[in-house]
């Protein structure tokens, strides 16, 4: 009866931790509402790949030779082979996103790159702890605030940390509401904080709703070709929203492609996420990395805002500045919440979400431009 | 180690203005289209 226990007597110290982290996902994705629809499958993914000669991972068996399993089998089809996972759930992204209020307030879209700071900020400290370039590449872009971009890059760069690195992104998007209050806190003063900003959008043209994704592929694919996958695709999900004569695919693309692909990636990404690739210090660093490019992100923001304030007629809410990060809806809805609090009667929401939907596009050029730089530079 | 992150600020100023020059140029161009007459409008 010795093939009943041998499972049980396999457990090493390591994979009982990740069953703990899995256990910890479930219950941030459950009880906390962190990001539940990638935390959950992410979680308990990772019990599924750490149990021990678990059938979801391909198996050497005595007396049958290789076996496949599921979820190995994702990752190398969806992922490792193609990248299509992330760069498939861009389309729903793109059709989801309406970029209406950046396009009636297109100062706005500068927010979308001042954000990024972090990203090369956290890479920078990541080659300070050792990580060569391209796993600090890596860690950088969970910056991005951008699950998609930071898996995508990751992979194409080659980083064992892929896992990780997931994890990282996903949580500190869900974690944007305590992270980013602190930062721009650090940078600002209340006087600062109370700015108002008058919103008087400029109408748009259905024309210039269809020419926009057009364009920003074009220049985009331009100056970082390696962005296209990337860019394209965010547009494609965007242009058939605006088209008008697509509705059907679009709501297609919003939710029924976007809930399947949510669905697979979470627990593709699981693979990563065996007791030998992710129970290091490494993985420590990673997350702590990964909060400091998100604090960056949001100071670059600001810092941004208060310096463009120099020079214009009409102040800036700095605060305003910090949403150019790719978390959408929740970094514009922090920054409603933080203006309303220091002035209820200062509405800052149609702004923020204008510097917020600036930032998905900033996360993935910037996820072409770090593979551009790297693949130049390596 | 210290090489690695020389060159990681060379990625951070080049990455940072190539973000900065395809922004720019989305902003312009926009503001351009916005500019641009059309029969067709809305506020959405």
């Amino acid at each position: 009866m010795d093939f009943l226990v041998s499972g049980i007597l396999a457990i090493t110290p390591q994979q009982i931790v990740m069953y703990g982290i899995g256990m910890l996902l479930i219950y941030l994705a459950i009880y906390k509402d962190f990001e539940p629809a990638l935390l959950l499958p992410m979680g308990f993914g990772a019990i599924l790949v750490n149990l021990p000669a678990s059938g979801v991972l391909n198996q050497t068996l005595a007396g049958i030779g290789e076996t496949h399993g599921i979820i190995q089998w994702l990752f190398e089809v969806g992922i490792e082979a193609s990248e299509a996972l992330p760069i498939l759930l861009f389309i729903g992204i793109g059709a989801m996103i309406d970029f209406g209020p950046l396009l009636s307030n297109p100062k706005m879209f500068l927010f979308g790159a001042a954000a990024q700071f972090g990203i090369f900020f956290a890479l920078s400290m990541a080659t300070l702890l050792g990580f060569d370039l391209k796993d600090a590449a890596s860690i950088g872009i969970i910056g991005a605030a951008d699950g998609p971009t930071s898996i995508l890059v990751s992979q194409v760069l080659g980083s064992a940390y892929i896992g990780p690195i997931a994890v990282a992104a996903y949580s500190y998007m869900a974690l944007v509401p305590i992270v980013q209050p602190m930062a721009i806190k650090l940078v600002t003063t209340k006087k600062e904080r109370r700015i108002r900003m008058p919103y008087n959008p400029s109408s748009i043209s259905k024309q210039t709703r269809i020419l926009f994704p057009i364009i920003v592929t074009f220049i985009a694919g331009l100056v970082a070709p390696t962005s296209v996958a990337l860019v394209g695709f965010l547009m494609f999900g965007n242009l058939i929203r605006e088209c008008g004569v697509l509705n059907s695919l679009s709501d297609t693309a919003q939710n029924t492609l976007a809930n399947l692909i949510t669905l697979l990636l979470g627990i593709t990404i699981s693979f990563s996420m065996t007791a030998e690739a992710f129970v290091k210090l490494d993985t420590l660093f990673i997350m702590c990395l990964g909060l400091v490019a998100f604090v960056f992100d949001s100071i670059g923001g600001v810092l941004f805002a208060k310096l463009l304030n120099l020079f214009l007629k009409e102040k800036v809410n700095p605060m305003v500045g910090a949403a150019g990060i790719s978390a959408f809806p929740m970094s514009a809805r922090v920054i409603q919440k933080m203006g309303l609090k220091e002035d209820p009667t200062n509405h800052l929401l149609m702004h923020a979400v204008g510097a917020n939907v600036a930032g998905q596009i900033g996360s993935v050029v910037a996820g072409g431009i770090i593979l551009n730089l790297l693949t130049k530079m390596l | 180690m210290f090489d690695n992150f020389l060159l990681s600020l060379q990625i951070m100023w080049k990455g940072m203005a190539g973000i900065f020059v395809i922004i720019l140029l989305i902003t312009l161009i926009v503001m351009l289209l916005t500019k641009i007459p059309s029969q067709e409008k809305d506020n959405n």
